[in-house]
């Protein structure tokens, strides 16, 4: 049966370097929940420490109401996947798939039913007598999940388990495992620092960055609205402009006309403007208020991106898909820049905060 | 308020403590003080006594005092930084030539090399004295024809027998270097103009610095602690080992305090040495990727030959004294006198008498392997995988007696255990000890090696599937290291079967081995005997080197 993960204000210390300060997260039951963040921000870290491998500094972690902190990692029941598969080489896919079972000691006949079941779910029971050397990366991968996921976990951790796959196979491994887990419904923390892979697997996400959560919230949230500069910059692309935000609220890029959004909070002076590629629009200088003149232009096959010199020495990343045109713009021609408004975000001067 | 941010109390501290690895850091701790440090202690602590007990620096001041002593230790480091030069002269070019290009018989050269390396260093001795000594068959050969090839005794001959043993140690770890060199790092030097004997020395040798110390750092080791050769080929050229030995076994006039003193002395030269070379090492090492190993090229036929004939060269005559110590062994003797005709006497003779010498050699040298086996799988997993101060200090003390010459070490254990609670000098236990003590750096360090090629996330999957980390060892871990670790324990098991100079110190008429019983044989003349114990002692070598080429094959991962 799932459990749900509560963290509360754990700490985590290497000598003199503190890696997570105080993090305080809570994971329903059956939830499919990622950390995610760029290298050294902690999730690892966080992750090991729910897995036994990390000591607890401070605070406490419990899954359901049983604090863990002091259980050693054998006896947490935890089903984890490890980066590099961690397959063992002496034993064949079936052997390392009811590896948790014997140590749980289920009767035979059960251990054989249950091990069985999961080489079907992952699709290796063909392999079941093979050892890891023959098998490809993505199977080893199955093999790994297998194995986490035969003994019924309380909880599954998954550590950057695609990649060390190559990038098709990512996609078809992250399918698997969004599917998977739904069909167990076994509660999941899953680290990565490709956002894409995040976007899609989760249920919800919490971003990383140094030892504190940037933002938590589903992938549409945090996609279409990132708390701070931090997210929005990490989680696809983002061109910032500075704007100036009037007594009324209104918003608008430095001598330019006003835009159509207003700044929820009272606040007046400078602040930037975060917009992603696909929100602007292109269209032709005569007319346009806001111009920049194209630099370069990238054909990526169901769109093509641009990069945009506007004034003050900035660059704007825009991309037009085909689907909208037949001839893609040409370097050096200078274009009028407008934007879907609704979806643009609005920072402070320090990023920290959203003015929307 | 938190229930996890109360300060623990000790009991609940300790029991956090109280794991399987920390139980075991400990009774190891424990191990290596006993035998180890207190013994190496009470050497170090007794040399600063005199004769009457009292508290002096008596025994430094008559080392550094009189010629006839500190002359000794001239005489080892003029032979050390001789020999450590001439192994680099023959084995550098030589396994530059074997990695880099086709060579004549490149195999038996591999088998030469490997064989004179892995003889007791004092059978080169002998059988140089057999061809090129006073009455050697070259030297009389020679003289009937009015050739004087002058005296092997001595200087010469001590660094000729040094350097035809110990080369092998260069040329082994460098070819091993070379063969794992990115390749494109010479084809890019090439590529920018600068090719043959100035890349070599620009880019190739400078990239395995690392290696090259290292050899040379054991070649410099080796040719400090041993006695044998010396003793042999010194007459009156002494060295220091044959000092210590005299000092401390000779039936008149010898001075045990004094034989602490130059023990002191040596172990602090080997133990500087390998300081500095640490410190250079540290300072010149490259991670370089084998991503594209060198090819192995041909030569034009004038330098394919010309090449082929140095190497075939040094290997056959590094394997002179393998030959010639094996011919000998079938020879008619009589008495202490070689007569005309060939006979299987002399290993009649070591069957039916000197049985004992050759079980013993088993039976201690399988012992220490099965001790240094268990302890290089435990010592190897705290020192690389739950690194601490603790076991910083384990690793440190049981690489420490790396730096102890055998007879050293052996004078430290009879001096330690044959008095109080441990009272094992003159029995067998004292022997696997010793043996267990000075080849286990060997092991733990090939242990080590593999533990590192091992993922960490093996043990943290079985360990989260349920399994508790000491069963994870046992089942996991163990299965995973073994195949590597036994390659390394058959070489510690051959080195074991060889070694003299620690035994040659703690044996008994019951404890006597086949190694030491050659040494002796030589001594009275028993040259048929030694040489046949000799060549079984070579034949064992050989096949145990066999069983190790098959289990190096054979890789898990």
């Amino acid at each position: 049966m799932p459990h749900s993960v509560h963290i509360r204000s754990v700490m985590k210390r290497y000598g003199d370097f503190i890696a997570i300060p105080e993090l305080s997260l809570e994971i329903k039951e059956g939830e499919f929940f990622t950390l995610l963040g760029p290298s050294g921000c902690g999730k690892t870290t966080l992750l090991r420490m729910i897995a036994g491998f990390n000591e607890i500094d401070g605070g406490e972690i419990s899954f359901d109401d049983r604090v863990i902190n002091d259980l050693p990692a054998h006896k947490r029941d935890i089903g984890m996947v490890f980066q590099n598969y961690a397959i063992f080489p002496h034993l064949t896919v079936k052997e390392n798939v009811a590896y948790g079972l014997i140590a749980r000691k289920v009767p035979a006949a059960e251990k054989e039913e249950r091990t069985q079941k999961a080489m079907e779910l992952m699709h290796i029971a063909e392999h079941s007598a093979k050892y890891p050397q023959q098998l490809s990366g993505g199977q080893q991968q199955r093999v790994a999940l297998a194995r986490a996921v035969v003994i019924e976990p309380s909880v599954l951790l998954m550590d950057e388990p695609l990649s060390n796959l190559d990038a098709k196979l990512r996609v078809e491994m992250r399918l698997v495992i969004r599917e998977v887990q739904q069909k167990l419904g076994i509660t999941t923390v899953y680290v990565t620092h490709d956002q894409e892979e995040a976007l899609s697997v989760s249920d919800r996400i919490a971003v990383m960055n140094k030892g504190h959560v940037a933002q938590l919230g589903t992938p549409l949230d945090i996609y279409l609205r990132p708390a701070n500069t931090f997210v929005a910059d990490f989680i696809g692309i983002t061109s910032f402009i500075p704007v100036q935000v009037d007594a009324e609220g209104k918003v608008a890029i430095l001598g330019k006309a006003p835009l159509g959004i207003r700044a929820a909070k009272s606040y007046t002076g400078m602040a930037i403007l975060a917009v992603r590629p696909e929100n602007v629009v292109l269209k032709d200088a005569e007319g346009s208020d806001f111009t920049g003149r194209i630099s370069t232009a990238t054909f990526l096959g169901d769109s093509v991106c641009y990069e945009i010199d506007v004034e003050g020495g900035r660059r704007i990343t825009a991309n037009q898909y085909m689907i909208n045109t037949d001839s893609p713009r040409e370097v050096g021609q200078t274009v009028g820049i407008g934007f879907l408004e609704k979806r643009l975000n609005l920072f402070d001067p320090s990023g920290e905060e959203s003015l929307l | 308020m938190n229930a996890a941010l109360r300060v623990p109390s000790f009991q609940e501290r300790l029991a956090k403590r109280l794991n399987f690895w920390n139980v075991v850091l400990v009774l190891l701790l424990l191990l290596t003080l006993v035998f180890i440090v207190y013994p190496f202690g009470q050497m170090f602590y007794n040399s600063l006594f005199n004769a009457d007990g009292e508290f002096s620096f008596a025994n430094y001041q008559k080392f550094f005092g009189r010629r006839y002593y500190y002359n000794a230790l001239f005489n080892s480091l003029k032979i050390c930084v001789t020999v450590t030069i001439t192994s680099l002269l023959i084995g550098l070019p030589m396994a530059y030539l074997t990695s880099r290009f086709h060579i004549l018989g490149k195999r038996f050269v591999d088998i030469a090399v490997v064989l004179s390396l892995l003889s007791p260093p004092f059978i080169g001795a002998y059988s140089w004295i057999l061809l090129f000594g006073r009455s050697g068959v070259v030297t009389t050969f020679l003289a009937d024809w009015g050739i004087d090839i002058g005296s092997i005794y001595g200087f010469k001959g001590i660094v000729m027998v040094f350097t035809l043993k110990l080369y092998p140690f260069v040329y082994l770890y460098v070819s091993g270097a070379l063969s794992s060199m990115d390749a494109s790092l010479e084809e890019a030097s090439a590529n920018l103009g600068i090719t043959g004997l100035e890349r070599i020395m620009r880019v190739t040798f400078p990239l395995i610095i690392p290696t090259i110390l290292s050899s040379g750092l054991i070649v410099f080791m080796t040719a400090l602690a041993d006695f044998g050769t010396p003793m042999l080929l010194g007459e009156g050229y002494k060295v220091l080992p044959v000092l210590i030995y005299d000092e401390y076994l000779s039936e008149v006039g010898s001075d045990t305090y004094l034989a602490n003193a130059m023990s002191v002395i040596i172990v602090c030269i080997s133990a500087t040495v390998l300081f500095i070379q640490k410190k250079i090492i540290n300072r010149k090492s490259y991670n370089m990727s084998a991503l594209n190993p060198p090819a192995i090229t041909h030569l034009p036929t004038g330098k394919y030959l010309l090449a082929s004939g140095f190497v075939l060269l040094v290997a056959v005559v590094s394997l002179f004294p393998q030959i010639t110590v094996a011919y000998t062994s079938f020879l008619k003797m009589n008495g202490p006198l070689f007569v005309d005709g060939f006979s299987l006497d002399s290993y009649r003779y070591i069957m039916f008498k000197l049985s004992r010498n050759i079980s013993n050699t088993f039976m201690f040298a399988l012992a220490a392997l099965a001790v240094m086996i268990m302890l290089g799988l435990l010592i190897s997993y705290i020192v690389v995988r739950r690194r601490s101060r603790a076991s910083g200090l384990l690793d440190f003390l049981v690489m420490f007696p790396y730096v102890l010459p055998g007879s050293v070490l052996g004078i430290c254990l009879v001096m330690a255990f044959n008095k109080g609670p441990i009272m094992i000098a003159g029995t067998m236990w004292i022997m696997i000890l010793s043996y267990t003590i000075r080849k286990l750096p060997f092991t733990l360090r090939s242990s080590v090696g593999i533990l590192y090629q091992i993922d960490p996330s093996i043990e943290e999957a079985s360990i989260s599937l349920g399994v508790s980390p000491m069963k994870t060892f046992f089942t996991v871990m163990v299965k995973l290291m073994m195949p590597g670790l036994l390659s390394g324990a058959v070489l510690s098991f051959i080195a074991v079967i060889n070694e003299v100079s620690s035994t040659i110190i703690l044996y008994t008429g019951r404890t006597v081995t086949m190694s030491v019983t050659i040494f002796s044989e030589i001594n009275r003349a028993g040259y048929g005997t030694a040489a046949a114990l000799a060549t079984l002692l070579s034949l064992i070598t050989i096949v145990a080197l066999i069983i190790f080429r098959k289990l190096g094959g054979k890789d898990v991962a």
